[in-house]
């Protein structure tokens, strides 16, 4: 029997939820352990709004148990829910300054909170997230990266179990938000509180997460830490979402740890099969995911490596890094990222783009 | 260059305005007129609205529609707010009949609620008198037409415009404040007096305001049911029989300017709220807009 070492803040058994005819949430299970920074990840319309909206209890699950702390909430409603979250939109109150929007919790407390100590924890929430001083503006009066630390002051000041964001930083610039990641990160370390984040950008989610649930037409597809997912990703499709992939597609010829396949123009090759992944048979369509950085370029083939022979078609030079497209005959075209220092290759010039062989990753091509 | 046809529409549309306003810019020029008589400017001065404000039947009649109004517009207030709210949980066809049924109540002419309130009255305390001499005996209070009948039938017609400028701002507002409310621990109830009244206020003051503006102005239907009682409309109408004097003048010139100055805080509260509004709360407004401030 396994021992859970960490208290699980938050859990889904068999959780879902439909709309009419969308399931925007299939059959989910997961557990968020406490002091965890936790993403969803998926694009638009996979069902991470809903599955925070469940936790919120903004809307109830068709089937299955929601537990927070431990404890089943089925029966209890939002505003009992020791739960806090930052809107999309941030959904700050208009008609209260800065001060009366963050104390607003505060407020709801039964036995009441003294007007003092309500004011002492206004002050330190808005120092936390460097507002001091904003107490008397509106929220109109506030840029967007403003709004967004004053939603995120309203939530923390109540020392929630759990805080749960929803792409908080999609509606900010691009500098703004590159901050605003190291930002969250920090603070959330500072108060060690469990966050639950929802974005669709694999790279905010990659550099802040410390587990990912990698979410598809309302299902989770594969969780497990940013490092996890790059390396092991489950599928195509998580391969190809976290980070950019190369995909060369064929059939299996010859399975087990160490994959025999043959691309479409019937060239052999092998690749590692991914330890996660659903195993692989001889018949099998497969497809061999390489990363951009893991690909060189040379002038020869050499030995030990996979390698194929092509034509650069197009070189994009990105500062530290070089991109290359190189178009091969026998595995199509191919991304390489290689430091700019080693790459002097123009477009036009015939390479070999070569890889170790525990660079590939066989997956099932479903 | 203008070619014909736009000077022409342009003199059109300036023929159009002067046919619209000269009338009233002429009830407002008269009013300050010192002589007797309506008919020739005899010279510049305040005369008949001193007299008009030490005339006690005018001075009734403006207290009794004062009373009517502000009784009319907080009663129609207060219901179509919850009436406003409680359509909100209303969906599909019935919800459909509902709003067709609220601008049908608009569009109703004067005359068919007049008609339509004395009737109703009239049966009603037909029926209900003999009811409450048989119970009490001859000392039993008889109901009949008078204020309360007037504020009735007002409430009844202005209800449907507060319901409808209510219901307006209930849909551009935005839900996800009320679940942010939900999300900070205050129960439905708090929700309510916290977050929805005080987004709902801006319409609800407008709704009132119109209400209060439309039932002072009102003729049509206050003739029909006020029985013995006069409201200011109708002491003017009364008057007017005997000649348009320039109390006459005076009266509507104030008439006029209390209406626009509600009808343009109307105008302002709207807009304002829509512009501040919580429909606004969820663009993110850029770096220099606050820096503006
Ligand atoms: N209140 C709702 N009514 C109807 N459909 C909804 C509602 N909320 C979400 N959906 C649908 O459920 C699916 C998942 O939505 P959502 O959870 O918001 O996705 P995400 O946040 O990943 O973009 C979408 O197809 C969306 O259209
Ligand atoms: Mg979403």
């Amino acid at each position: 029997m396994m021992q859970p070492t960490v208290a699980i803040d938050v859990e889904f058994r068999n959780v879902a939820k439909s709309f009419g005819a969308v399931v925007a949430v299939d059959n989910v299970n997961f557990q968020i352990p406490k002091g965890s920074f936790f993403t969803f990840l998926g694009p638009s319309g996979c069902g991470k709004t809903s599955c925070l909206r469940l936790i919120g209890g903004f809307e109830q699950p068709d089937s299955g148990e929601i537990l927070i702390a431990s404890e089943s909430v089925a029966q209890v409603p939002a505003y009992e829910r020791h739960v806090n979250m930052v809107f999309q939109h941030y959904a700050l109150f208009p008609h209260m300054h800065v001060a009366g929007n963050v104390g607003y919790g505060l407020r709801q407390r039964r036995p009441r909170m003294s007007a003092r100590e309500i004011s002492k924890h206004v002050a330190d929430s808005l120092a936390l997230v460097r507002l001091s001083g904003y107490d008397g503006r509106r929220s109109w009066e506030l840029s967007g990266g403003q709004q967004q630390r004053v939603a995120l002051a309203r939530a923390l000041v109540n020392k929630p179990t759990v805080l749960l964001l929803d792409e908080p930083l999609a509606a900010l610039d691009r500098k703004l938000r590159k901050d605003m990641q190291v930002e969250l990160k920090n603070l959330q370390r500072e108060v060690g509180i469990t966050f639950v984040f929802v974005t669709h950008d694999q790279e905010e989610a990659l550099s802040m997460s410390d587990r990912i649930a990698v979410m598809r037409d309302g299902k989770i597809v594969q969780e497990g830490s940013p490092t996890d997912l790059y390396s092991q990703p489950l599928d195509r499709y998580v391969a190809g979402f976290i980070g950019q992939s190369n995909f060369i597609v064929g059939t299996v010829v010859e399975a087990g740890d160490q994959v025999t396949i043959k691309t479409e123009r019937s060239v052999l090759f092998r690749a590692p099969k991914s330890k996660v992944a659903k195993s692989l048979l001889a018949g099998d369509n497969a497809v061999v995911a390489i990363r951009p950085e893991r690909i060189s370029l040379g002038n020869k083939h050499e030995a030990g490596v996979e390698s194929f022979a092509g034509r650069v078609a197009q070189v994009t030079f990105l500062g530290d890094q070089t991109e290359f497209h190189v178009e091969t005959e026998q595995a199509g075209r191919l991304l390489v990222r290689m430091s700019s220092g080693h790459a002097s290759f123009v477009s036009g010039d015939p390479v070999i783009a070569y890889w170790k062989r525990e660079a590939g990753l066989a997956l099932l091509n479903e | 260059m203008p070619n014909k046809a736009t000077i022409f529409l342009q003199y059109y549309a300036g023929l159009i305005y002067i046919f619209l306003y000269f009338p009233i810019a002429l009830v407002v020029l008269f009013s300050f007129n010192s002589g007797n008589y309506s008919a020739e400017i005899q010279g510049f001065s305040l005369r008949w609205y001193g007299e008009t404000w030490r005339d006690p039947f005018v001075l009734e009649a403006l207290g009794n529609s004062i009373f009517i109004a502000v009784t009319s517009a907080t009663l129609s207030t207060v219901i179509g707010t919850l009436a406003a709210l409680a359509l909100q949980n209303v969906h599909g066809w019935l919800r459909n009949l509902y709003d067709g049924l609220i601008y049908i109540a608009i569009i109703i002419p004067g005359i068919v609620i007049g008609i339509a309130t004395l009737i109703f009255f009239v049966q009603f305390f037909g029926w209900l008198n003999p009811m409450l001499q048989a119970q009490f005996g001859p000392s039993a209070p008889r109901l009949n037409l008078g204020l309360p009948t007037i504020i009735a039938a007002h409430t009844l017609f202005t209800m449907s415009i507060v319901i409808v400028i209510v219901r307006a701002r209930i849909a551009g507002m935005d839900r996800s404040l009320i679940e942010a409310s939900n999300d900070l621990y205050a129960t439905p109830m708090n929700t309510f007096w916290q977050v929805t009244l005080p987004q709902l206020f801006p319409a609800i003051i407008a709704g009132f305001l119109l209400a209060l503006t439309f039932s002072f102005d009102d003729f049509i239907v206050a003739f029909f049911v006020a029985g013995p009682n006069t409201t200011l409309p109708i002491y003017v109408f009364s008057s007017i029989r005997r000649g348009v004097t320039p109390k006459i003048n005076a009266i509507a010139t104030v008439t006029l300017i209390v209406s626009l100055a509600f009808l343009f805080t109307v105008q302002y509260l709207l807009t304002r709220s829509s512009e501040r509004g919580p429909g606004n709360s969820g663009t993110v407004s850029s770096d220099n807009q606050a820096s503006r401030v």
